[in-house]
């Protein structure tokens, strides 16, 4: 039932969350997403923008600083990988990693785990989200404060996975695409708690509690 | 490294995958520096030629000069050259050379001397075993052992 969570169904995590709010959790789902279910992919891959402390978290996971570095980790042998770049220009970072998953085997599955989505390379997050997933069995994971920060292309091809209590302010946007049914259990939803959205109707929405904290990056 | 604009997305997916050894000795002999194209580069092809020649005749001395003076030996192999009525000298150089095949071929590696010392052994045993044959047969010690005795120097070679 919940094989969206590791087939190549690309998830879209946002909810206004984050250390003010109290309400932080798309991190450190990300976390236990790429520790339980994105194990079943032969590579893994954190891009780590913001310099999170998922080494920490994801031990077994090798953190290099580039896609360059990437490559010769993969070569050593490791398919658990976490990118925290050392430069401020993620939008290369992210055009590179695209352009790195695009020239490996379509038969190796893989699953990239994208952070501040909007931040990134937007041809670079769309052709991840369009054409890699059955093109290069690459499932994407892609982060986001706020659903409309990111491209209406994206958002069409992803799942929307919402954590954490929904602002009265986004009811127009789940409105605008056929998720209005959900609204009232999305105000409801307690910090930490996820809903995945998988159609209009409520029996569409497969409901989470909060991760453990040992995911906590 | 760093993610700049030079990243090589197919070079980098090409080490990730184990090729990258491949493809470097490719680009090293089909786009030398200062020609990335080299359709038609005959210039460059000839440097190259020069440069695998140079290699290759570096490896042939590493492959065959250099075990003279390193192939392990098999032991006093020199008696059982003179069972078979082999002459003491003669005996220890092909005791040598046999060592040096041996090694070449990847076979039973011993210990002490090296070939070349055993064939300069079998050598200087020319001079010291003139004329003199019966007494080297009743005083085999210092004549069987090619580890003991008249060892010449041989630099990099230790008698032991």
């Amino acid at each position: 039932m919940t094989d969206y969570l590791a087939d190549t169904t690309h998830l879209l995590v946002t909810g206004p969350t984050g250390a003010r709010t109290n309400y932080g959790g798309k991190s450190s789902l990300t976390a236990w997403l790429a520790d339980n279910p994105l194990r079943e992919r032969e590579l893994v891959i954190v891009l780590n923008v913001k310099q999170d402390d998922f080494a920490d978290v994801l031990e077994d996971y090798e953190e290099v600083a580039s896609v360059d570095e990437l490559a010769d980790a993969m070569a050593d042998g490791h398919r658990r990988v976490i990118i925290t770049p050392q430069t401020a220009d993620w939008e290369t970072v992210s055009a590179n990693l695209e352009a790195f998953i695009r020239e490996l085997p379509s038969d190796m599955t893989k699953a990239v785990i994208l952070d501040e989505v909007p931040e990134l390379d937007e041809d670079a997050v769309l052709r991840f989200t369009r054409l890699h997933g059955n093109g290069a069995s690459c499932k994407t994971v892609a982060l986001a404060q706020s659903p409309t920060d990111v491209s209406g292309s994206v958002v069409k091809n992803c799942v929307p996975v919402w954590i954490g209590p929904a602002p009265g302010s986004y009811d127009a946007w789940f409105r605008a695409h056929d998720l209005g049914e959900h609204i009232d259990t999305l105000h409801a939803q307690n910090p930490y708690e996820w809903s995945v959205l998988l159609g209009p109707d409520a029996a569409d929405r497969d409901h989470f509690e909060p991760v453990s904290e040992v995911y906590i990056v | 490294m760093s993610d700049g604009g030079e990243f090589d997305p197919s070079a980098a997916a090409m080490r990730a995958s184990g090729q990258m050894a491949d493809r470097e000795v490719d680009t090293a002999s089909s786009t030398p520096s200062g020609d990335s194209t080299t359709a038609d580069g005959t210039q460059d092809d000839e440097s190259d030629g020069g440069d695998a020649d140079a290699v290759g005749v570096t490896g042939a001395l590493a492959a065959y000069v250099m075990p003279l003076f390193t192939a392990p030996t098999r032991g006093p192999t020199a008696s059982t050259f003179e069972e078979y009525d082999v002459g003491k000298p003669w005996a220890r150089i092909l005791d040598g050379v046999s060592d040096y095949v041996l090694d070449l071929v990847d076979r039973d590696p011993g210990d002490s001397l090296g070939p070349i010392g055993k064939i300069g052994l079998g050598f200087t045993s020319f001079e010291t075993d003139q004329g003199d044959n019966d007494s080297s047969s009743s005083s085999d010690d210092a004549g069987d052992g090619p580890d003991h005795g008249d060892a010449p120097v041989v630099p990099g070679v230790q008698a032991t």
